[in-house]
């Protein structure tokens, strides 16, 4: 009953999206070197503008895909093509291009922790920058005041001088939202970004990552552990389980089956538990 | 990210049992006991053949203490303004083989780390010459600069600078392997190049290492610059050997004397430098 719910709602998205998709994944596959088969045969389409929620099981993918799509990890096979360039096929700077149009936030923000708050927001103009330039943190005057402006937007102006080690998850995780903004991207994967966070302030960065989605037309791939988040903010949600799509669909077709079923469902062969 | 779970389809290897604690303990055992027969038996050796003993090391107390007091004893003061340029040559023989030594030492450092190489055979032939530099005693570096170059302070300095080369190069590129991969990640999502990750990722976190270590191989300059010249690499080692060859001990302990207040001061001077930069 699960793969019929499945398909009518893959119909549903497909034939609701009538823009041309800004990423493409066919048939993406992931094993890591000790045989690990983290993805199997990926396939998806996601238009401009849609926030789409990831989720499913710790391991079951969710990580290794988001990091296929902008290569930090190297896809085993498959094609990912962005916004019309062949991801998987990018050689150093076409990569770096196409990194530099996916802004990243990560679940340990991944912020350099030595260096202050604006320069880490600078680090979104990276991919713009001169590399000598780039190497010894010269930006130009309106990069800096395009970072002042993208931390008051996030609710960091008076933080901006701290180094980030002073500030709290949910400031870092607004820094990293901010790099993100600042790489002007098209697309903003968010891996975990609300996992170390209080409640509070998962709703908070949740809100931004939303507004930025729907005020910016960005699109948006969030991988979630909590369901009622992604029940609450994203407009798509994708379940991963043991690297496979298990279901794709609008948020409102999400059923409590449905999510039994991809957290609890189908118990495996081997039954003993440890 | 691995795929942990319990219900992935990946096969699983079987639960470990008793028995391979079992065997895991004994392995360690049988490691650790090979490792302490071998040191023992160095010691064993070295005791017995270097001839070492406690009534001889008693029997040299007593003809040191004749010597220092009869010959080298009191120090020579009034001569301290005659080796008042040895000692700035000292000096400066440790300052220019520090910069010679960090100009080689960064980028063997970068590219002999496994996280910021460029290949792994670059990393390993970075990590080879740090390991060559390395096992040359510097006395005997020294010893060959000295037969190159002659006499004087630019064979000391070199020497100095060469041998930094090894204990820089090495931990250097220790130290940016410890840093934090996942700033580095962080970066490299906006798109940035190598030099950029360098500079923004790498650079902060690795300068902490790079400034404890920076220093202490300026000490090491100095003191080492000092037994250096014994062999005749410049500098108050120079006028050291020179002294006890004349035969002229009370100039000698005053010579000794300048070093130990040299090394004192230059210890102050780069801690208080240090506790200002970071």
């Amino acid at each position: 009953m699960a793969s019929e719910l499945n398909t009518r709602a893959l119909q549903q998205v497909t034939s609701e999206s009538t823009t041309p998709a800004l990423l493409s994944v066919r048939n993406l596959n992931k094993t890591y070197p000790d045989g690990t088969q983290a993805l199997h045969d990926v396939s998806l389409d996601i238009p401009s503008g849609q926030l789409v929620a990831v989720i499913g099981l710790s391991g079951a993918g969710k990580s290794t895909f988001m990091r296929c799509v902008n290569r930090l990890v190297e896809p085993t096979s498959g094609q990912i093509v962005f916004d019309g360039q062949d991801v998987t096929r990018a050689r150093r700077g076409d990569l770096r291009r196409i990194r530099r149009q996916m802004g990243m936030i990560f679940q340990q923000f991944n912020l350099v922790q030595r260096l202050p708050v604006v320069t880490n927001v600078l680090h979104g103009r990276l991919g713009y920058t001169s590399a000598v330039r780039g190497c010894l943190g010269r930006f130009p005057q309106h990069e800096v005041e395009q970072a002042l402006e993208m931390l008051a937007q996030v609710g960091l102006a008076d933080q901006a001088f701290k180094r980030c080690s002073e500030l709290s998850g949910g400031q870092m995780q607004r820094v990293g939202i901010a790099r993100a903004m600042m790489q002007g991207a098209a697309l903003i994967l968010a891996d975990e970004p609300i996992a170390s966070l209080d409640v509070s302030s998962s709703e908070k960065v949740m809100t931004i990552l939303k507004e930025v989605a729907t005020a910016q037309r960005i699109t948006t791939i969030v991988n979630l552990h909590q369901v009622d988040f992604a029940q609450q903010f994203a407009d798509r949600v994708i379940g991963l389980r043991d690297g496979s799509v298990f279901c794709d669909m609008p948020t409102d077709g999400l059923t409590e089956d449905l999510i039994r079923d991809l957290y609890y469902g189908h118990v495996p062969q081997q039954d003993e538990e440890d | 990210m691995a795929v942990s779970s319990s219900r992935s389809a990946v096969r699983r290897s079987p639960a470990p049992t008793y028995a391979h604690y079992r065997q895991y303990k004994q392995q360690r055992v049988r490691r650790n006991l090979v490792v302490w027969a071998v040191v023992f038996g160095a010691v064993t050796w070295a005791v017995w053949s270097s001839g070492f003993g406690l009534l001889t090391l008693f029997n040299g107390l007593s003809e040191s203490y004749s010597f220092i007091v009869t010959d080298a004893l009191p120090p020579k003061l009034e001569s301290v303004p005659d080796y008042l340029g040895p000692t700035l040559e000292t000096l400066y023989m440790s300052v220019v083989g520090l910069v010679i030594s960090v100009v080689i030492s960064v980028p063997i450092g970068i590219l002999g780390a496994r996280n910021t190489t460029v290949h792994r055979v670059v990393s390993y032939l970075a990590k080879s010459i740090a390991g060559i530099a390395r096992a040359a005693p510097s006395l005997v570096i020294t010893v060959f600069f000295v037969a190159v170059f002659g006499v004087g302070p630019l064979a000391g300095t070199l020497a100095l600078g060469l041998g930094g080369v090894g204990i820089l190069g090495k931990v250097y590129a220790d130290a940016i392997e410890e840093i934090d991969a996942a700033q580095i990640e962080g970066v490299r999502s906006t798109g940035a190049s190598w030099l950029q990750i360098l500079g923004q990722g790498v650079w902060p976190q690795f300068k902490p290492a790079f400034m404890t270590w920076t220093q202490y191989r300026f000490e090491r300059n100095v003191r080492g610059g000092a037994v250096i010249g014994l062999v005749g690499g410049g500098g108050l080692g120079f006028s050291l050997i020179s002294a006890i060859n004349l035969y002229q001990f009370r100039d000698a302990m005053t010579i000794i004397l300048m070093i130990f207040v040299m090394v004192m001061v230059i210890e102050l001077a780069t801690r208080a430098l240090r506790r200002r930069a970071i």
